[in-house]
């Protein structure tokens, strides 16, 4: 977004600078950075429990972790939050001046005061597995806990493993939980995303070698056959989680485990 | 460790004048309020230092999600020791504030006094550093009195703190352009020595504590009668030095004991050479201070009433005028809290409300030798059993603290007695009686009768100088707003009554 349209935006939202949102927005999301920590140790204690409950007359072996985003920042910085929510709206924008035969859905807007409300990943971590078919374990228990706490909902579950592409993002392959999470008389919504290590490995390296550029608007520098060299790494570690998994199970049949 | 106290905010206080970092990891256990939790934190960043340390204090909480990982992202913190505690030890749940001095006291600890963010319980030990606890206002008094040229004399009775606050001011004369000399009085027992000591920890203060004893021992079997010259001498040449100095002795009254030689129990009476041989060091000493007052400050402490003592042992009573008087005085209820929960973190025990809401009981007002005791017995039941209960804590309270067992530890208020000489009857049939009255004490003229009941002193006067005495000793209190006295430490009030009767 322009400077100049960046400012008309926020002025029309209230705030006389991007320095005056920023300073609201951290006020709005305050709170996370108490709340998040709270709900990693919730997941980490459920996650250690499981783990023990699987591998009960299993050979012992890693099954999954919690992880936090680097930095152990679990919550989106002020900035980063005012970036996407000015994002959503240039989006909006261009979506608006499109045809109609090209529109295809509406993308998301964020309210620039209620973001709260709307912004599920403002606190999110990981859950790594170690196998594929352990995803699909962890899913269920994951599904079960959500029904029977009395804090944690589930709002919304996205297979981005199984789901084909393009109907995903390029490379992301997680299945993608949004809870919304009830303590004392308010909630907060969160993100967890369930992947294999492999899946988290190339998402470590997209970050770092695409989406960083893209971030500080430079990812068009980045030509199309190297992010479809990136894209198709991703395909090819999809496909060693496949084989590892078939590998596990063969072995385990040997072996009569 | 368990993997749930993983989770939670590193505290990173940095001193940036020196770059040293301590760290304070607080986990949080899952249960505690976020509102709990976001105060703590949020107070962490936002405590205001006083403006000397807010300089060169930098302080830092960030998020950790696993705090065993910790030494990958933050090499500096391998094998330093960091105070892991629930974050809800700075939590005060009743007011529903963050405890703001216990964590200020442990950056003073660590910016100031370079020490550990916590104190350590230095039972029946001098204590320095960061084991020494608080006594500001009294710290801020003294200064005030020696920037002024002022002598003071600080008064207290025995395990109070007295030498511990010395040590304090001693470590600090430096910066204040002072040259500090420490001598411990109670181990004095001539006026010649009394010279030689000063000589020698003046003159030849980097030598060993042995080679020192020799060379005062030369020195006292030198001078004999012709102390007062020698000793004008020392203070004279002591005048001209480059550095003013700042003499710090300890224990005055019980070198003046040494020299009446009290402590001859086959005497009832002072020997009146003594006594002459005493009153002359006494008004010697003044003249010392007199002369060089430009150059030196004494800062004298006394375990008793100087001027009763004086004026009850035939010296004159104004012998030490020059001096200003600074008492040590009580812990109030929010620093007695603060220090047993000191005490305790720095042990890594974090006990529930209820609980330190007891032992503040038991220990307020408070001083801090009644609060180690206290302490150390705690940390052994703790030991034994980290889920002890208020019940648990009360038994351990009647059958060892004040138990027999404590006896060892009371010692030093019985033995005080001995200075009472003659008075003593009366003063422990004071005491008798108000160990059993409780917090509401008694009336004066009640007091009075049970002294009138049981000592062969008489004269309207004896009462009140015993009542002043027990008064001045922290024995007894007067009631605010009463004509009422009481025990003045609930918890040598509960030994009293338990085993003095």
């Amino acid at each position: 977004m322009k400077k100049t349209q960046e400012l008309e935006c926020l002025r029309k939202w209230g705030f006389k600078s991007r320095a005056h949102y920023e300073r609201y927005v951290k006020e709005k999301i305050e709170d996370l950075e108490f709340i998040a920590p709270q709900l990693f140790k919730i997941f980490t204690e459920k996650v250690t429990g499981w783990n023990q409950k699987y591998l009960r007359n299993r050979k012992k072996r890693f099954v999954a972790e919690t992880i936090s985003p680097p930095g152990d920042k679990l919550t989106k910085d002020p900035q980063r939050v005012v970036e996407k929510i000015l994002e959503s709206w240039e989006t909006y924008s261009q979506w608006q001046k499109l045809a109609k035969k090209e529109k295809g859905k509406e993308p998301e807007k964020y309210d620039p005061k209620d973001f709260l409300r709307t912004m599920t990943d403002l606190i999110r971590f990981r859950i790594l597995c170690n196998y594929l078919s352990d995803i699909k374990w962890f899913d269920k228990k994951i599904r079960d806990f959500a029904k029977k706490s009395k804090h944690i909902k589930l709002l919304k579950r996205d297979d981005y493993i199984e789901t084909p592409f393009p109907q995903r993002r390029v490379g992301h392959r997680a299945l993608q939980y949004v809870f919304e999470y009830l303590h004392d008389t308010r909630t907060a919504l969160f993100e967890v995303q369930l992947m294999t290590q492999l899946a988290h490995a190339w998402d470590k390296k997209d970050h770092h070698l695409i989406y960083e550029y893209e971030r500080i608007d430079q990812g068009a520098k980045i030509p199309l056959h190297l992010r479809n060299r990136m894209a198709a790494m991703s395909e090819v570690l999809y496909v060693a989680d496949t084989v590892f998994d078939s590998l596990r199970s063969e072995i385990s049949e040997i072996m009569g485990e | 460790m368990d993997n749930g106290t993983n989770v939670g905010h590193l505290v990173t206080i940095r001193n940036t004048s020196t770059d040293r970092k301590e760290f304070v990891f607080l986990f949080i256990m899952g249960d505690e309020p976020t509102d709990a939790y976001k105060k703590v934190i949020q107070g962490i960043r936002n405590l205001r230092l006083p403006p000397k340390l807010r300089a060169i204090t930098h302080i830092q909480a960030d998020t950790v999600t696993d705090f065993s990982k910790m030494e990958r992202e933050h090499p500096e913190i391998t094998s330093r020791k960091i105070h892991r505690l629930p974050v809800i030890s700075f939590f005060d749940s009743k007011n529903r504030a963050f405890k703001k001095n216990l964590f200020l006291n442990g950056v003073i600890n660590i910016i100031q006094k370079n020490g550990d963010f916590f104190p350590a319980n230095r039972l029946a030990a001098v204590a320095t550093g960061s084991d020494f606890f608080d006594r500001e206002r009294e710290i801020n008094t003294i200064w005030k009195h020696i920037q002024k040229g002022q002598n003071v004399l600080l008064c207290g009775p025995r395990r109070y703190g007295k030498t511990s606050m010395m040590r304090e001011i001693k470590d600090s004369a430096f910066e204040q352009g002072l040259k500090p000399v420490m001598i411990d009085l109670e181990s004095v027992f001539t006026p010649q020595e009394f010279v030689a000591k000063i000589w020698v920890e003046v003159e030849l203060p980097a030598r060993t504590e042995t080679e020192k004893n020799k060379k005062a021992q030369e020195m006292e079997d030198s001078i004999v009668d012709l102390w007062p010259e020698e000793g004008e001498k020392v203070f004279k040449k002591i005048s001209k030095a480059k550095k003013n100095l700042l003499f710090l002795l300890d224990e005055c009254p019980y070198m003046l004991d040494s020299f009446l030689r009290k402590d001859d129990t086959d005497r009832e009476e002072i020997d009146p050479d003594d006594k002459e041989k005493t009153d002359s060091f006494i008004k010697w000493f003044s003249k010392q201070r007199d002369q060089c007052k430009n150059r030196c400050i004494f800062l004298l402490t006394g375990s008793v009433n100087l001027k009763a003592y004086l004026q009850d042992n035939g010296l004159d009573k104004d012998s030490f005028s020059d001096c200003k008087e600074v008492r040590l005085n009580f812990f109030d209820s929010e620093t007695v809290r603060t220090y047993l929960e000191s005490l305790l973190l720095g042990d890594g025990i974090f006990l529930p409300d209820e609980l330190i809401h007891e032992l503040a009981s038991i220990t307020t007002p408070g001083t801090p030798y009644f609060i180690q005791i206290v302490m150390n017995h705690v940390v052994s039941l703790y030991r034994k059993n980290p889920h002890f209960s208020v019940e648990d804590l009360r038994k351990t309270y009647q059958e060892e603290i004040i138990g027999p067992d404590g006896r060892r530890q009371f010692d030093t208020f019985i033995r005080h007695f001995r200075s009472y000489g003659t008075r003593k009857p009366g003063a422990s049939a004071i005491l008798r009686e108000l160990a059993g009255a409780g917090d509401n004490g008694l009336k004066k003229r009640d007091i009075e009768r049970i002294y009138r009941g049981s000592s062969s002193l008489s004269g309207p006067s004896e009462f009140n100088i015993i009542l002043g005495y027990l008064e001045y000793d922290f024995y007894i209190e007067k009631i605010k707003g009463t004509d009422r006295y009481r025990f003045a430490s609930p918890m040598l009030r509960d030994y009293w009554q338990k085993n003095q009767r």
